[in-house]
């Protein structure tokens, strides 16, 4: 009896120890793949499908020049836009101010760049799960599924490339299982373009991203919030900025609070209340969804990729104390 | 009164509201801008939906354009030295880039104008439904959204997790 307990022991912690080397190799997976999908060169076409209707196509351009990142992203369908990006500066174009906006809001989904480079603060809120064998745009990969880990966020899975473990396929779906989100590449070669001109901008009006961005004011830093208090959020979010700043159209400022869990990001507006203003929940676009409530003498609104009943109900569950 | 104009525009106000927002709106050419403002943001928000969904011709004309065709095996085998090397590189140009703009931005942060609240649960939103963007809806909120998840002070933070809860 002694024996066969210690041996049941035994392959316990054997197969404890091997599960947790394999979910710590996966991690190392992806923590490759967020590398490669911010940095590999590459020259290639990728199709985004939001839900099950609208569909766009980009063309992309990256290369290494002299340790800088040089990018350019170009729709292929619809209205024209390009986003090109420069080290860390990020710059949308576009031959008029609707598809600048519209360039700004493609400038947000930065494909096949969509882990953080610190992949270990996604063990916090998922978990990683590899699983089977595909093929995409010719090339062989394996799946691997971000679940979240509070069924509260859209899971995420990435089919990597065999050898790069550059993200060729994306698929974002709500935590029922429904697709809700995929990018997919449709042609891709994992070498920098010959020519330089690919990365030059067609388009003459220009949005650069950091520098377009003026807060009237900002709050205590990310490292420092002081005056206002925010509790509530699931594990894994963490406060990346605080600002108080005026929208545009609008004369009284309001506080935005940024929080991010490594792969999704969302904007808590906090703002007197103001009569004409009634509760409700909105699907924006895709993945993006955003929520409004009272809250005492104040407003709360919240944007962020969350399918829209659990942002709000995570709304709800946010406490907000402003000195 | 702009907040007036935003909530006309989402259907919210009741018809005696509105005809007076119009009718200050017929008047007022700053009001007019700020109409005109409101209806480019909801124009780009959708502008997804603008897209055709028949995209073959233009995909298939840039693949066949493509020159070379994708083969990862030989670039790797060849080339792996020099891509560490360069990504050795990328990496230290990258923290040096997070280590050099991080205190910049804790710089720009200055005091908050204080504000008292009376603190009580929010109330109602569970039990409303989702709604689609509508027709003509504006939302200066998501545009300040993707302002600042794209801004690169965020999205260092992010990457690098300097932030806290």
């Amino acid at each position: 009896m002694s024996f066969s307990y210690n041996a049941f022991t035994v392959s316990t912690l054997l197969l404890v120890s091997s599960a947790a080397w394999a979910a710590s190799s996966d991690w190392e997976v992806l923590r490759k793949a967020a590398q490669s999908g911010q940095r590999q060169s590459l020259s290639g076409v990728y199709l985004h499908q939001i839900g099950r209707g609208e569909q766009e196509t980009f063309q992309i351009y990256r290369t290494n020049q002299g340790g800088q990142i040089l990018e350019r992203r170009e729709s292929l369908d619809g209205l024209p836009r390009e986003v090109v990006r420069i080290g860390n500066e990020l710059t949308s174009y576009a031959p008029d101010k609707t598809s600048l906006l519209a360039a700004r809001a493609s400038a947000t989904r930065l494909f096949p760049a969509v882990l953080p480079e610190n992949v270990n603060l996604l063990a916090v809120s998922y978990a990683v799960e590899k699983s089977r064998q595909d093929r995409v745009a010719g090339a062989d990969c394996h799946w691997y599924r971000l679940k979240a880990l509070d069924k509260l966020r859209y899971n995420q899975s990435f089919c990597l490339e065999k050898i790069s473990n550059l993200p060729l396929k994306m698929v974002v779906s709500t935590p029922e299982g429904a697709i809700v989100e995929q990018f997919t590449f449709t042609s891709i070669d994992l070498k920098a373009p010959r020519s330089k001109d690919v990365f030059k901008p067609r388009y003459s009006l220009s949005y650069t991203q950091h520098t377009a961005v003026q807060p009237t004011a900002a709050l205590p830093t990310a490292t420092q919030p002081s005056r206002i208090e925010v509790s509530g959020l699931p594990n894994g979010f963490r406060l990346l900025k605080a600002v108080e700043r005026a929208l545009p159209g609008q004369k009284q400022p309001m506080h935005h609070l940024i929080y991010g869990d490594g792969l999704v990001m969302l904007s808590l507006f906090v703002e007197p209340k103001n009569k004409s203003q009634k509760s409700r929940v909105t699907l924006v676009q895709g993945t993006l969804s955003m929520a409004s409530v009272p809250y005492g003498n104040y407003w709360l609104t919240m944007v962020g990729d969350m399918p829209g009943q659990n942002l709000a109900r995570l709304l709800k569950s946010t406490k907000v104390t402003i000195r | 009164m702009n907040e007036s104009i935003s909530a006309l525009m989402d259907a919210e106000l009741e018809e005696p509201d509105s005809i007076e927002i119009l009718k200050n709106l017929k008047l007022n050419e700053e009001l007019q801008q700020v109409w005109d403002e409101y209806h480019l943001i909801g124009d780009a928000i959708r502008s997804n939906s603008l897209l055709t969904i028949n995209v073959r011709e233009q995909v298939s004309s840039k693949i066949q354009a493509e020159p070379i065709v994708f083969a990862p095996r030989p670039w790797f085998a060849a080339k792996t030295r020099q891509r560490w090397a360069a990504g050795v590189a990328l990496a230290a140009s990258v923290t040096l880039g997070i280590t050099a703009g991080w205190p910049l931005f804790k710089q720009q942060a200055t005091q908050s104008v204080g504000m008292q609240m009376t603190a009580s649960q929010p109330t109602g939103v569970d039990q409303l439904a989702v709604m689609p963007a509508r027709e003509g809806e504006s939302s200066p909120y998501l545009a300040a959204h993707q302002d600042m998840s794209t801004d690169p002070n965020v999205v260092e933070v992010s990457l690098s997790g300097d932030g806290e809860r």
